[in-house]
């Protein structure tokens, strides 16, 4: 396949993933086992011989899930609920939760009984990321017991081996999406930021051999074309933070307006991607430290870094112009975060900018007017 | 409308005294060199108490505000600063008055440290990191896990309303608490007193046992107490078990209650109605509800928020262990949506209640994200209609009079059918 034809399967299966997991299913006969994300480490449930697919709402307007739960929870985890409700994740062998934030909590507490899967499980990672004995020892005891119950279910033993073939997999996922978000960040011609997000989000939906498959292909195209084609872009450099970007077309629209993304944070972005999980040593201590290592989501409190110096790096690393807080309404963690990251980046003159988004929003031309006058403001126009 | 006859119980109406001399000694403090630690409702108290400090609780302070009518004012300058109105009231009431200095009920005494437990929501861990950042002061995040069955016919409960939970991580919680008071020991530049730690752990076993008794009563027919009675007199068990002060308390609003139970006095003469209500009350609107049920001859007496303080240390040779193990279990840890719906069942039976009105708190997603699942489950087991409506415990700019009376109003119509 060439690069546009990648691209758009990426896109493709984004915009209907359950549908065309529920297809696959039939031929493919291995389990599926949607997990919340991030917490739920994905590869012990790789590892067990299932496919693991992120639970990522969709982008359909909600009518079901409101019998359930409050207006007050995320469109993400009301939209995750409303997509079991609807039937469409009838296919999935199991489920399993967490508690990252306020709302996942209140959404796992009425899953089961709206949606009982053969199996179900809710993973509860500590709510404080820092290296003491006491934390590491706690996360060691949940995710062996996690471990255990899809062991049981499985009917097969995750060998540690198993789980490192896995890890260097899903390690070699990471170093690809890597690549491409440097080459989105080098040559911002190359790429749309569009493609480079759904290249990442269907990389924690799709089985993860066929992604880096196309990933890989990808690569090799734009890898030849790096540098073959004058920089002549002169767009203005952004930095999103938030969890999620919702829906994508923000991403066309900031584009459109005459801007571009070089780094972020987001949980589905460059948190994903930050860093390996080491192949030496015991693989389940090596996926423990890859999540204290890892940057922070919001939802955590890690008292060994200040988040307000981070995004400062952040900005500073990717020699970004203008900063875009893109938060989903009644997104918590992000609300308590904003104000104090806002005055960092007022102190040191940083432009910003917050939207706030649900997963549906479709009427986007109140964002594209901010959008436009803050790119334009950045320019000097 | 019939005239309201509300007859409260009057010595609950001593612990305004108790908690005002309370924060006394609490602005007090730093002057005598005793540290003050900024606390949340469920943390081990026990041990802040048995380190001779005294905490204190913003969210309390937060609902002395709000009783006021002071919560706008102070929300406003958190929203000035960026902070959204769909955080929690109690958050923006506090944040606000520390950004501003402003306080209605008197100075803030600043806090020497921080520390939250996780069991009760996320929201004040995220509240309470703000804190440190403003203060600069050590912040301790006592992460409870969250150990709640989920499936209908696996929870049971203790009489208490306590069960085993899911999966308790005790350990876990036990090896915080060592950490804790190693942060303390630092902080106030002495040991804990491990029998000291006993003593307070007695005190408050029969403290919490007191406030579970006291909370019973309500199945009395007619009742001598409503619930408007137990959110006030709730403060004492909330902010101050383990104290000699709260079980003297406790003890003479039992022995009122004793007293009425034997010679038959309602709390809401005429009973006719008797009703659970879920979550917190509305604190601006507080007397106002109170008469408004009243005149209508409702009683409203149970309410899932108040078990938060059931612990029971029938050994306390370790005192840590007995602290993990209770704490680990209380309520907020261990009753998810299911659990809540099904506790509710258990209430409607042995309170005999005739309904069960749902408060959505519009700032509190922990308490109301699945209420209507809530709702739709006790219906279905008790073939009781309930009702959910929507306001918020702390911002009266939530709160629509009009609508929620109006719903009450036709709820309590229905049910007296």
């Amino acid at each position: 396949m060439n690069r546009s034809e990648i691209s758009k399967t990426f896109a493709e299966f984004l915009e209907s993933p359950y549908e065309k997991l529920r297809k696959r299913k039939v031929t493919w006969g291995k389990m599926m086992v949607g997990h919340l994300m991030p917490g739920v480490p994905p590869e012990i449930i790789h590892a067990a011989g299932m496919l693991p697919v992120a639970l990522l709402g969709s982008n359909k307007p909600v009518s079901k899930v409101d019998a359930h739960m409050s207006q007050s929870i995320c469109s993400l985890m009301r939209s995750n609920l409303e997509v079991a409700l609807s039937g469409d994740l009838y296919f999935m062998d199991g489920i399993v939760l967490n508690h990252m934030c306020e709302c996942a909590r209140s959404m796992s507490q009425i899953w089961y009984d709206v949606f009982p899967t053969r199996f179900f499980d809710v993973v509860m990672l500590p709510k404080k990321l820092d290296s003491s004995p006491v934390v590491k020892a706690r996360l060691m005891e949940e995710l062996s017991r996690f471990n255990t119950n899809l062991e049981d279910f499985a009917g097969q033993k995750i060998s540690n081996d198993s789980l490192k073939e896995t890890i260097s997999l899903y390690n070699q996922g990471r170093d690809h999406l890597r690549k491409l978000y440097a080459i989105k960040r080098d040559n911002p011609q190359l790429i749309s930021s569009r493609d480079v997000f759904s290249a990442i989000k269907s990389s924690v939906m799709m089985p993860k051999e066929e992604h880096n498959n196309l990933l890989s292909q990808l690569l090799s195209e734009l890898e030849s074309q790096v540098g073959n084609r004058p920089v002549t872009d002169n767009a203005v450099k952004v930095v999103l933070v938030g969890m999620v970007i919702e829906p994508l077309d923000i991403l066309d629209i900031i584009e459109e307006v005459g801007g571009y993304v070089v780094g972020d944070n987001l949980s589905i972005g460059s948190r994903l991607i930050a860093s390996d999980v080491r192949l030496d040593g015991d693989p389940k201590e090596a996926i423990i430290d890859h999540h204290l290592a890892s940057p922070a989501f919001s939802g955590y409190v890690d008292p060994r870094v200040d988040s307000r110096q981070s995004l400062l790096k952040l900005v500073e690393e990717n020699q970004a112009e203008g900063v875009i807080f893109v938060v989903l309404f009644q997104c918590d963690p992000y609300v308590y975060d904003y104000p104090d990251l806002k005055t960092a980046l007022d102190n040191s003159r940083i432009p910003n900018l917050q939207i706030q988004t649900d997963l549906w929003t479709t009427s986007l031309m109140p964002i594209r007017t901010r959008l436009q006058a803050f790119v334009e403001r950045i320019r000097g126009v | 409308m019939r005239q309201t006859e509300y007859k409260r119980i009057e010595s609950i109406r001593l612990q305004r005294e108790i908690i005002d001399r309370h924060y006394q000694s609490a602005i007090e403090a730093h002057d005598k060199g005793i540290p003050v630690i900024w606390t949340s409702a469920n943390f081990p108290v026990e041990i802040i108490y048995a380190m001779d400090m005294i905490p204190v609780y913003p969210e309390n302070l937060a609902v002395m505000v709000q009783v006021k009518g002071g919560l706008v004012e102070l929300s406003q300058i958190a929203e000035r600063e960026g902070y959204s109105c769909d955080i929690c009231s109690y958050a923006r009431c506090n944040i606000g008055s520390v950004e501003s200095g402003i306080s209605p009920i008197g100075p803030l005494p600043s806090p020497d440290a921080l520390c939250v437990n996780t069991v009760q929501c996320f929201q004040i861990m995220k509240w309470f990191e703000v804190l440190s950042r403003q203060f600069k002061v050590p912040y301790y995040v006592l992460d409870s896990g969250f150990v709640a069955a989920y499936r209908w016919d696996e929870i049971e409960y203790e009489k208490w309303g306590k069960s085993k939970g899911r999966r308790p991580a005790t350990l876990y919680f036990k090896r915080q608490l060592e950490e804790f008071i190693a942060l303390l020991e630092k902080i106030g530049n002495r040991k804990m007193d491990y029998d000291h730690l006993r003593d307070v752990l007695r005190t408050a076993n029969r403290t919490y046992q007191l406030w579970f008794e006291i909370m019973e009563s309500a199945a009395n027919i007619p009742s001598p107490v409503s619930l408007f009675d137990l959110y006030v007199a709730m403060s004492l068990v909330f902010n101050m078990r383990g104290t000699q002060e709260a079980l003297d308390y406790y003890e003479k609003v039992k022995a009122e209650i004793d007293e009425r139970v034997k010679q038959k006095i309602p709390v809401v003469p005429g009973e006719r109605l008797r009703l659970h209500y879920e979550n917190m009350p509305l604190w601006y609107s507080f007397r106002k509800d109170r008469d408004f049920f009243a005149s209508y001859g409702v009683n409203v007496l149970t309410n899932l928020y108040l078990y938060m303080f059931v612990n029971h240390y029938p050994d306390v040779s370790d005192p840590l262990e007995a602290l993990s193990t209770e704490y680990e279990r209380a309520s907020l840890n261990i009753w998810g949506e299911v659990a809540r719906a099904k506790i509710i069942c258990e209430l409607i039976e042995r309170f005999s209640l005739n309904g069960f009105i749902l408060h959505n708190v519009r700032t509190c997603k922990n308490s109301s994200g699945g209420l209507w699942h809530i709702a739709k489950l006790v219906t279905e087991r008790t073939g009781i209609p309930g009702l959910v409506f929507d306001a918020d415990h702390g911002d009266p700019r939530f709160y629509n009079e009009e609508y929620v009376r109006g719903i009450w109003r036709q709820y309590l119509e229905v049910i007296r059918k």
